[in-house]
C-alpha cells in the first residue's frame, strides 16, 4: 500500500534527522553572546585539547543577544546549557540576579585582579575590551579629537557623533559606568546635554563602526574589537582612549560563568578553566586585540596593554546592577 | 407489523417491486426546505421517466437522493423494495445501490484517459477479465479508438459518450441523469437522445432523466415527474399531462 | 468500510496532536498571562496607553497599512503586465521581482542605507518611517503580485469578452477584472498587514520606534515576559480583527473554475509596448537591482575576495539548513494537506482559524512559548533535538501551506469524488486515485515555498535552535557583527544564489514532472 510507504519514509526521514543529532556523553553545552568569528576557534582548541565534545549556541551583539539570554532565561527551569560566556559583566550579572547561575571558584583565576571577580564567583572575567571613541582620520583634525568622553557635549561636535542605543550591550554598560562614577544627578545632566548635542543613535556598535569608517558621522563610541575591525579593513579610522588624565577609560572584560543545575558541570568546570586561562588570553589577543587580565601574556604589538592606560576604577558588580536601574530612563532617552 | 404486511402486500398485488420508492420524504438545506413531505412510487422497470421542472425546483436534489449523495431529514426511499434511506441515515451506500449516476458536468476525470475513466469502477468491483467487457462497451458507444485521449481533448458529444460508457459499463439497474445534454448543439441533442432510448431497451436499465426542457421530456419519456417548489405537482404519461389541471404545468409546458 | 473509517480516525488523531504541538505552547503561554496577578495583568494591559507605545501602535499601523496599499497596488500592476499583458522578457522579469523578497529582510535594509549614504542622501530622510515604508514595499510587492497574478489566471476570458462586447477594456478591467479579482487583492492586503506589522529589522535598523520593536525592547532589554507577552497577544488581536473579515468573506468563495474545456485565458494586447516596459524596468532596475548590485559591488570591491571561499565557509550551515528545511517543507506541506483535506471533509473551518491565530503571533513570541513549553525533562527529547526546529516552522508557515492547498483543493469540482464514490471507491482511494493527482501540483508548489520561507525563516529559529546545529540564516547574522563588509555582502550574495537555485529548481521541476498532456491545453 502506498500511504504506508510515505509514511515510512516520513518516519525514516525523522529517525535519520533525530540520530543525525543524538548526544554522546562527553560533552558541554556553551551559550555565548561573543561574536562566532572569535568564539568558535578558542572552543575548537578546548575541544582538541580536551576530547570534550563542545556544542555552541552562538549569538551576537547586533541581536541585542536576545536570543541567548532569553534562553538561559526561558530555560531556568530545566537547563540545558552548561556555561555562559558573556561579552560583558552586565549580562553574567542579571543571570545572577534570577539565580541562574551558580558559584564556581575557579583555579585559573587566581591571577585575576579582584575588580573583575563578582563578590559571589558568579561570574569572572577575563579578556577585555575597552570602549573607544572612534574617529574618522579624514574628517576630524588632530586639534579637534576629544579627550574627554564629557567633551562630547561641546557645540563643536554638534550632530557629528554617535552612540549604540544605550539599552543594548555594552554601551549600555558603558553608561552605567559613567553613571556610578559621576552620580545620577551629573550623569543626567550628561545624557540630557548629550542629545541636545544632536547624538545620532545607531543600531549597534557594529553600526557605529561602519557609520564612523563610512564617513556619515565624524566619531562614535564603540568596542576596541569593532574599532580593530574597521582599522583591518583599511578605514581610515583611529581608536581613542578618553578621559586619561580623568576618571579612565572603561575596561569591559568577558566573562564566564557556570549554570545551576547543569547537566555536565564538571565539563563546564574544565571548559570555564580553560577560558580563564593564559592561552585563552593570547588567542584573544591575537584574534581580536582583547587586553589580557593575566599579567605578563605576549600580545601582539597593536593590542593595548593594561599597563599603558588609565582604566576606569568601578566595581564592575555595582555597574552591572545600575545598568538596571536606569533602563527605564534610558528607553525614554533613546526615543528621539 | 405493520411494513411487513405492507410489504407482502405489495409484493402480492403487483408481483415486483417498485422500482423507486419515495415515503413522506422531507429534506432541508440549512433549514429551507427543499422537497416537502414527498411520496412516489415509480413502477414501470426499464422505462424512461423524466424530471421536469425549474431551475431551483428540486429536481436535482430527488435524483441525489436516489443515488444516496444526499441524505434525507424525514422519510423513506425504497428502491426495488429494498430500504435504502431512511430518516437521516444512508442505509445502502451508493455505490451498493447498483446506480449509475451522469453528472451534469460528466465528472470524466481530467488526468484519466477514456479507457482509465471506464476501467476505475471496473477495477473497484473487482470484476474478473474486466478488460474484455471494457473494450466490448468501447465497441458499443463506438469510443474505441478514442482510449488514450484524454477527456478533455474530445467533442462534446464524445465526452458524452464516455460518460454513458463509463456508467453502463458496471451494469446498473438504474440510470440518474443530471442533464447531461443541456450544452449540445440541436444535431447532437437528436442523436444522443435517440442512443439513450436505444440503451433502455437493450441494456434492461431504467432511467432518470432530470431537464427543464419539456420538449425533450415530452418527446422521451414514458412517464414523467414535474416538481415545483419542492413538491410532486404531476406524475403520469406525458400524453396525459396536456389534460391535468394545474395552471404551474400548464404555463410550464407553454413557455 | 470499516477500514476506510479507521484512516480517517488515525488521520484526524494525528491532526489532533499536531495541532497540539502547535497550540498548545501558544495557549499555555496566553494562560500564563492572564492568570498572573491581578494588578499585574491590569498593568500590563494599560501599558499600551502610554504616550510612547500608543505612538509606537500608530507608527505601526501607518506603516502597514501604508505598505499594503502600496504592494497590491503595484503587486495589481506587474501581475497584469507580467501575467496578462504580452510585455516580452516578463519571464525574466517576473523572477527579477521576486528577488527582494528572497533575500532576509536586514539584508536589504543594509543594502538600502548604503546605497543611500553613496548617493548622498539626508540623514533625515533615510531613518524615517517613509524609508521603512519604501524598503517594505519592495519587499512585498512581489508577494502581492504573485497571489494577484493566480487570481488573474483563473478569470475565464467570457468574463472579459461579454465585457468587451459592450464597453472598452479600461472600464471592463475596471468594473469586471478588478471585481472579480477583489479576493485575491484582499488575501494579500491583508497577509502583507500581516507580515510587516511583525516586520522587525527594517524598523529597529533605521530607528523608527514601532509596536514590535517596543515589544522587543521590554523582552530583550528589561527581560519583562509577562509585559512582552501581553503587548504580542494585543498585538496579535489587532491581526486576527484584520482577518476576521477574510475568513468570512472568502474562505467560501468557490471562484475558480477548473480543467473545464469551457475555460480560456484572455492576453491583453498592448497597444504600446515600449512606455510599460521602461516603467517596468526603471521600477525593476531600482528596487531591485540596486540593491542586489550594490551588495555584489561590495564583496569584489576587495580583491582578495573569492566567493568559493565564502561558499566553503558556510559549506556546513548550507547543508544543515537544506537538510532541515527540507524535512521542515516535506512535513509542514504534509500536515498542510492532510488539515486542508479533513477541512474539506469534515467542514472544520475552526481549524483553519486556529492555524490563522498561529501565524499572526510574532516570531519572537513563538521561539519563547515553545522554550517554556518544551524545556521540560519529559519532553527534552524534543526540544534538544531538530523536532524543536521543525515544531518551529510548522508554527510559523503551516497556515500558508494549507492556504495554498485547500484553495486548490476547493477547485476539484465535488462532482469529481461522488462518481467515484457511485463507483464503490473507498474515501481513501478516491483521494489518493483523484484528489491527490489533481492536487499535485499544489503540493509541490507548497512544497518548495514553504521550503524558502523555512532556509530564511531567522527570528524563531534562533531562539530555538539546539546546540551544536549550524543554520545558514543564523550563521549569517550571527557572522554579521564583526565580519568586515565584503564577507556580509558575499554571504548574503551566496544565501540569495542558494535560493535562487532552490527556485529554479522547482520551475525545472513543475516543467518536467506536471507536463502531461491532461494538464497542457488547459
Amino acid at each position: 500500500m502506498k500511504p504506508i510507504r510515505y509514511f515510512l519514509l516520513l518516519s525514516s526521514v525523522i529517525a535519520f534527522l533525530l540520530t543525525s543529532c543524538t548526544t554522546t556523553n562527553n560533552e558541554v553545552v556553551v551559550y555565548t553572546s561573543v561574536d562566532q568569528v572569535f568564539s568558535e576557534p578558542v572552543l575548537k582548541e578546548f575541544e582538541k585539547r580536551t576530547g570534550i565534545k563542545v556544542k555552541t549556541v552562538f549569538d551576537t551583539e547586533e541581536t541585542k543577544s536576545t536570543g541567548v539570554l532569553n534562553r538561559l532565561i526561558a530555560e531556568r527551569n530545566n537547563p540545558q546549557s552548561d556555561v555562559f560566556w558573556s561579552g560583558d559583566p552586565m549580562r553574567a550579572d542579571v543571570l545572577k540576579q534570577r539565580g541562574i547561575t551558580e558559584a564556581y571558584r575557579s583555579p585559573a583565576a587566581s591571577g585575576i585582579s579582584e575588580v573583575f571577580i563578582d563578590n559571589d564567583y558568579n561570574w569572572i572575567g577575563f579578556s577585555s575590551r575597552a570602549r573607544v571613541l572612534l574617529i574618522n582620520t579624514n574628517l576630524v583634525k588632530p586639534q579637534d579629537i576629544p579627550s574627554s568622553i564629557l567633551d562630547l557635549t561641546n557645540e563643536k561636535y554638534k550632530g557629528k557623533f554617535t552612540v549604540a542605543n544605550p539599552l543594548f550591550g555594552t554601551t549600555s554598560f558603558h553608561i552605567a559606568a559613567i553613571f556610578a562614577a559621576l552620580g545620577d544627578e551629573k550623569a543626567t545632566q550628561f545624557m540630557e546635554d548629550l542629545k541636545k548635542n544632536g547624538v545620532v543613535i545607531s543600531s549597534s556598535n557594529g553600526d557605529v563602526k561602519k557609520k564612523v569608517a563610512t564617513g556619515e558621522v565624524q566619531m562614535g563610541l564603540t568596542d576596541t574589537d569593532d574599532a580593530n575591525e574597521a582599522v583591518k579593513e583599511g578605514a581610515p579610522v583611529k581608536a581613542i582612549f578618553l578621559d586619561q588624565n580623568g576618571f579612565g577609560n572603561l575596561i569591559v572584560p568577558n566573562t564566564v560563568s557556570l549554570i545551576k543545575n547543569s547537566q555536565n558541570s564538571e565539563n563546564g568546570k574544565k571548559l570555564i578553566d580553560f577560558l580563564l586561562s593564559v592561552e585563552t588570553e593570547k588567542m584573544l589577543a591575537e584574534s581580536c586585540a582583547q587586553m589580557p587580565l593575566h599579567k605578563g601574556v605576549p600580545v601582539p604589538s597593536t593590542v593595548p596593554s593594561l599597563d599603558n592606560i588609565v582604566p576606569m576604577k568601578v566595581n564592575y558588580a555595582e555597574v552591572a546592577q545600575k545598568s538596571e536601574q536606569i533602563k527605564e530612563y534610558l528607553k525614554q532617552w533613546a526615543r528621539q | 407489523m405493520y411494513a411487513f404486511w405492507k410489504k407482502g402486500f405489495i409484493q402480492s398485488t403487483m408481483e415486483r417491486e417498485p422500482v423507486i420508492q419515495f415515503r413522506n420524504c422531507t429534506k432541508l438545506f440549512d433549514s429551507k426546505t427543499i422537497l416537502r413531505n414527498i411520496s412516489l412510487e415509480v413502477n414501470e422497470e426499464n422505462s424512461f421517466t423524466s424530471i421536469l421542472g425549474k431551475s431551483g425546483s428540486g429536481k436535482t436534489t430527488l435524483l441525489r437522493l436516489i443515488a444516496g449523495l444526499e441524505k434525507l431529514n424525514e422519510g423513506s426511499i425504497h428502491i426495488k423494495g429494498k430500504i435504502v434511506s431512511e430518516g437521516s441515515k444512508i442505509i445502502v451506500p451508493p455505490h451498493e445501490r447498483n446506480v449509475g449516476f451522469i453528472f451534469q458536468d460528466l465528472a470524466l476525470w481530467p488526468h484519466f484517459t477514456v479507457y482509465q475513466n471506464i476501467e476505475f469502477g471496473l477495477k473497484q468491483k473487482k470484476i474478473a477479465g474486466y478488460k474484455s467487457i471494457i473494450m466490448q462497451t468501447m465497441n458499443e458507444f463506438g469510443i474505441t479508438d478514442l482510449k488514450d485521449n484524454f477527456t478533455h481533448q474530445l467533442s462534446g458529444g464524445q465526452q458524452q459518450l464516455v460518460a454513458l460508457a463509463r456508467s453502463m459499463v458496471l451494469q446498473p439497474e438504474i440510470l440518474l441523469m443530471d442533464e447531461p445534454l443541456a450544452n449540445l448543439d440541436v444535431k447532437l441533442k437528436t442523436q444522443m437522445r435517440k442512443l439513450i432510448k436505444q440503451l433502455v431497451k437493450e441494456k434492461k436499465v431504467s432511467i432518470f432523466y432530470v431537464t427543464h426542457d419539456h420538449k425533450e421530456a415530452m418527446e422521451m419519456s414514458d412517464k414523467m415527474i414535474v416538481v415545483n417548489e419542492g413538491a410532486i405537482t404531476y406524475y403520469g404519461t406525458p400524453e396525459q399531462s396536456i389534460y391535468f389541471d394545474s395552471t404551474f404545468l400548464k404555463e410550464f409546458i407553454e413557455v | 468500510m470499516g477500514k476506510t473509517i479507521n484512516i480517517k480516525t488515525i488521520l484526524l488523531l494525528v491532526a489532533g496532536l499536531f495541532s497540539a504541538a502547535i497550540v498548545l505552547p501558544l495557549g499555555a503561554l496566553l494562560f500564563g498571562t492572564i492568570s498572573g496577578q491581578a494588578s499585574e495583568v491590569v498593568n500590563n494591559i494599560t501599558s499600551i496607553f502610554h504616550g510612547d507605545v500608543l505612538q509606537s501602535i500608530g507608527n505601526s499601523l501607518i506603516i502597514s497599512t501604508a505598505v499594503s496599499i502600496l504592494s497590491v497596488l503595484l503587486g495589481c500592476c506587474f501581475a497584469f503586465l507580467f501575467s496578462k499583458a504580452n510585455l516580452p522578457f516578463s519571464k525574466a522579469l517576473r523572477l527579477l521581482l521576486l528577488l527582494p523578497f528572497l533575500l532576509p529582510s536586514y539584508v536589504i535594509c543594509v543594502a538600502w542605507n548604503d546605497v543611500w549614504l553613496f548617493a548622498d542622501v539626508h540623514r533625515n530622510l533615510i531613518y524615517s518611517l517613509p524609508a521603512v515604508v519604501f524598503i517594505l514595499t519592495t519587499i512585498y510587492t512581489p508577494l502581492a503580485a504573485f497571489i494577484i497574478q493566480a487570481g488573474l489566471k483563473n478569470i475565464n476570458a467570457g468574463m472579459e469578452e461579454a465585457g468587451m462586447m459592450i464597453t472598452s477594456y479600461k472600464e471592463v478591467f475596471i468594473k469586471i477584472v478588478l471585481p472579480l479579482l477583489r479576493p485575491a487583492l484582499f488575501s494579500s492586503f491583508i497577509l502583507i498587514f500581516i507580515l510587516s506589522l511583525s516586520e522587525f529589522a527594517v524598523p529597529s535598523f533605521l530607528s523608527v520606534p514601532v509596536f514590535v520593536t517596543e515589544i522587543f525592547t521590554q523582552f530583550s532589554a528589561f527581560y519583562n515576559y509577562s509585559l512582552a507577552a501581553t503587548q504580542s497577544l494585543i498585538l496579535t488581536a489587532i491581526c486576527l480583527l484584520l482577518l476576521f473579515p477574510e475568513r468570512k468573506f472568502l474562505t467560501n468563495e468557490y471562484f475558480f473554475p477548473f480543467g473545464k474545456k469551457a475555460f480560456r485565458f484572455r492576453m491583453y494586447e498592448l497597444r504600446n509596448k515600449s512606455v510599460p516596459l521602461v516603467l517596468a524596468m526603471l521600477y525593476l532596475f531600482f528596487t531591485v537591482l540596486v540593491p542586489v548590485a550594490f551588495l555584489a559591488f561590495q564583496t569584489f570591491s576587495v580583491a582578495k575576495t573569492s566567493l568559493l571561499d565564502i561558499v566553503i565557509m558556510l559549506l556546513p550551515s548550507l547543508k544543515d539548513s537544506l537538510l532541515i528545511a527540507v524535512a521542515g517543507a516535506f512535513i509542514v506541506t504534509l500536515f498542510g494537506f492532510i488539515f486542508s483535506w479533513l477541512t474539506a471533509q469534515y467542514k472544520l473551518k475552526f481549524l483553519q482559524t486556529i492555524l490563522l491565530f498561529v501565524f499572526a503571533v510574532p516570531a519572537i513570541v513563538t521561539g519563547v512559548s515553545l522554550i517554556f513549553f518544551y524545556n521540560t525533562p519529559s519532553l527534552s527529547f524534543i526540544y534538544s533535538s531538530i523536532l524543536i526546529i521543525l515544531i518551529a516552522f510548522s508554527t510559523r508557515f503551516l497556515f500558508i501551506a494549507v492556504k495554498i492547498i485547500s484553495d486548490n483543493l476547493r477547485q476539484i469540482p465535488v462532482s469529481y469524488t461522488e462518481a467515484a464514490k457511485m463507483m464503490g471507491a473507498r474515501s481513501f482511494y478516491i483521494f489518493r486515485k483523484i484528489s491527490l493527482p489533481l492536487l499535485g501540483e499544489a503540493l509541490f508548489t507548497s512544497f518548495f515555498i514553504i521550503l524558502i520561507f523555512c532556509l530564511n525563516e531567522l527570528s524563531t529559529v534562533i531562539m530555538v535552535y539546539p546546540p551544536g546545529t549550524s543554520l545558514l540564516p543564523v550563521t549569517i547574522f550571527t557572522r554579521t557583527a564583526n565580519a568586515p563588509q565584503h564577507i556580509v555582502s558575499g554571504m548574503s550574495l551566496v544565501a540569495l544564489m542558494f535560493t535562487l537555485v532552490i527556485l529554479l529548481c522547482m520551475l525545472f521541476g513543475k516543467k518536467v514532472l506536471f507536463n502531461q498532456q491532461w494538464r497542457e491545453s488547459r
